[in-house]
């Protein structure tokens, strides 16, 4: 038997510096997703991974990634995590027709044909969990972030839908990326007593509020009278662990991956993924995401029998993908994932309970054109079905 | 400066451009913002009340390919070549926002937003200069009004605009639509004032 085609993948995340938790998580998602393809049978190819670590500078990015483009023969490239580090990307990939396949959740408003977009649009993680959050605990709420432009986007859209409930943005501050002074948020909240907190700080910002939210008593599992939720995008399941119980409990968080969803592809997935990494570990979106990225890559692969970047994208709309998460596609019309929201509250032993999910993966809306008619949520704990309104396709004619 | 996203949900766009790959790659774009499109060249729409928004090309653009000399409605410029005639060309018609080619996969958002946001800018500003350059018209009849309110009473200029100025906004008018009012009155034009005709009794 005659051995396999090789493929060069590029795999380009920062495993040390500020992103290294999530570099890591996305990381290892990515490996075991090669591993698995390498090791079917149904793949008349392999994967080699091309593993380059940026450090978490941004101008590192687009020179490994022209490295391995034209010195090593890479047409995809499986990276990224910030947005800034994406945006360096995407010239190189659109210049050598190469494609990037981001895994991470992100802002929106960006469509670049040579990437492939494989976490949550805003539509599908901030909008739904503004709807629940504002929908439950009501409309006014205090959003505290790290200083940059996955805050400021988010709390835009945040800010649009409380309106629309009829509640209002209490107050909107930021801490510089890496900042602990978190007293004063802390305290202001105290004073303002918003109806919840949307909080898109990151990294060590985030981990020292939630312990000083905690350590003032104004958390949802606290003894006392105050109890304010605390609601964000990006709290996953390794942050739970660096942030420690009682401060880690009772969070909610909107995604479309827990490790705690209950289906034979996700438990094979939080199975294997302890096997490869150690029975610690835990699993998050970021790390299904990037599994995703991979195993998606390979169904086009196999069924495009080419590496080109066009004919990739010719038969990507039809690959069909049973993730951990439940059943993915790539809508073609924007290059993003039909993706399935969820809320999930953290609970002990670093895992989310999920409380709300949405009934179908939802068509991606990166620029957020059909925010009025938005799909709501569909509420796992009281089974109740919300209306969902599907945007309506837009007609084209051509007349010359 | 509005805080709200900016949504072209259902909005219908004209693109009055020859059909060919940078019209193609900003089709895909406007379906990504729910715009229904209609590419059209040459151009012959006379009626464009169901248009909310014209994208037009520049190198193949012409004096009078619209019916408008102030477009109702906002324009994008798709420039392709930069020589000076045809960017002169171009702003001649009065866009709100430019495109340049190759039209990728980035680049109409922004200029929808901008457009958007121009075209209503630049209506509010000519509203307002236009309302100015009428009240400009109008400072002889407002002289003339203070120099006959100062005669009458015999109180100086300030004392006299005050008093102007007070019954304008009485009457929530302008000081210039006010001497207008008080001037059909001719001489009988204090009488017209409340506050004047008590103390003309008065005296």
């Amino acid at each position: 038997m005659g051995g396999k085609a090789k493929i060069p993948i590029g795999v380009l995340f920062s495993t040390t510096g500020p992103y290294a938790t999530v570099g890591e998580a996305m990381l290892n998602g990515t490996l075991l997703a090669i591993d698995e393809v390498n090791r079917a049978p149904d793949f008349d190819f392999e994967l080699v991974p091309l593993v380059r670590n940026p450090g978490g500078e941004t101008s590192e990015y687009a020179s490994i990634c022209r490295d391995l483009i034209i010195n090593s023969g890479v047409a995809h490239i499986i990276g990224c995590y910030t947005s800034s580090s994406r945006k360096a990307i995407v010239p190189v990939v659109e210049k050598y027709d190469a494609l990037l396949w981001y895994p991470s959740h992100y802002e929106g408003f960006e469509s670049s044909d040579n990437v492939v977009y494989l976490g949550a649009s805003p539509n599908q993680h901030i909008v739904p969990l503004a709807q629940y959050m504002a929908s439950r605990f009501g409309a006014r709420v205090y959003c505290c972030g790290s200083d940059y432009i996955w805050p400021w986007e988010s709390n835009r859209v945040m800010r649009e839908i409380v309106e629309n409930f009829g509640g209002e943005m209490l107050a909107e501050r930021y801490l510089a990326v890496g900042s602990t002074e978190v007293t004063g948020l802390v305290e202001e909240i105290r004073l303002l007593r918003p109806d919840f907190v949307f909080n898109t700080l990151i990294g060590e910002s985030s981990y020292a509020f939630l312990r000083a939210f905690r350590e003032a008593g104004l958390g949802t599992q606290s003894a006392d009278d105050v109890s304010i939720p605390i609601a964000s995008c990006t709290l996953s399941e390794p942050e739970l662990r660096n942030i420690g119980d009682p401060a880690a409990l009772g969070h909610i968080t909107s995604s479309v991956y827990f490790q705690s969803l209950d289906n034979p592809q996700n438990h094979a997935f939080v199975k294997n993924y302890r096997t490869r990494f150690g029975p610690q570990k835990v699993t998050s979106a970021d790390a299904e995401a990037s599994y995703n990225s991979v195993h998606m890559l390979a169904l086009a692969l196999r069924s495009a029998a080419s590496t080109k970047a066009s004919d990739i994208l010719a038969v990507l709309g039809d690959c069909v993908y049973d993730a951990p998460q439940g059943r993915i596609r790539i809508d073609t019309e924007n290059n993003h994932s039909y993706l399935t929201p969820r809320i999930g509250v953290s609970s002990a032993g670093a895992e989310f309970a999920v409380v709300a999910a949405a009934q179908k993966p939802i068509k991606p809306d990166p620029f957020l054109a059909s925010l009025k008619g938005a799909a709501f949520m569909l509420d796992a704990a009281r089974d109740q079905i919300q209306p969902a309104d599907h945007s309506r396709q837009p007609k084209l004619r051509v007349v010359s | 400066m509005t805080k709200a996203i900016p949504n072209f949900s259902n909005k219908t766009a004209l693109i009055v451009h020859k059909a060919d790959g940078n019209v193609d790659s900003l089709l895909s774009q406007l379906r990504r913002f729910n715009i229904d499109a209609i590419c059209q060249w040459p151009p012959r729409a006379k009626d464009f009340s169901p248009v909310d928004i014209v994208f037009f090309d520049v190198d193949n653009g012409f004096d009078g390919m619209f019916p408008w000399t102030q477009a109702p409605i906002p324009l994008i410029a798709i420039i392709g070549s930069e020589t000076p005639g045809r960017l002169a060309w171009a702003i001649s018609q009065h866009p709100s926002a430019y495109l340049t080619t190759p039209i990728g996969s980035k680049g109409v958002f922004q200029a929808l937003v901008t457009a958007f946001h121009n075209h209503t800018d630049r209506a509010d500003l000519q509203r307002e200069v236009a309302d100015l350059r009428e009240r400009l018209r109008c400072r002889p009849l407002v002289v003339h009004t203070i120099l006959r309110i100062m005669s009458v009473l015999g109180i100086d200029d300030d004392a006299a605009f005050h008093l102007l100025r007070d019954e304008s906004m009485r009457r929530r008018i302008s000081v210039e639509a006010c001497c207008q009012e008080l001037e059909a009155h001719a001489d009988n034009f204090l009488s017209t004032i409340p506050e004047l005709s008590r103390s003309l009794a008065r005296k």
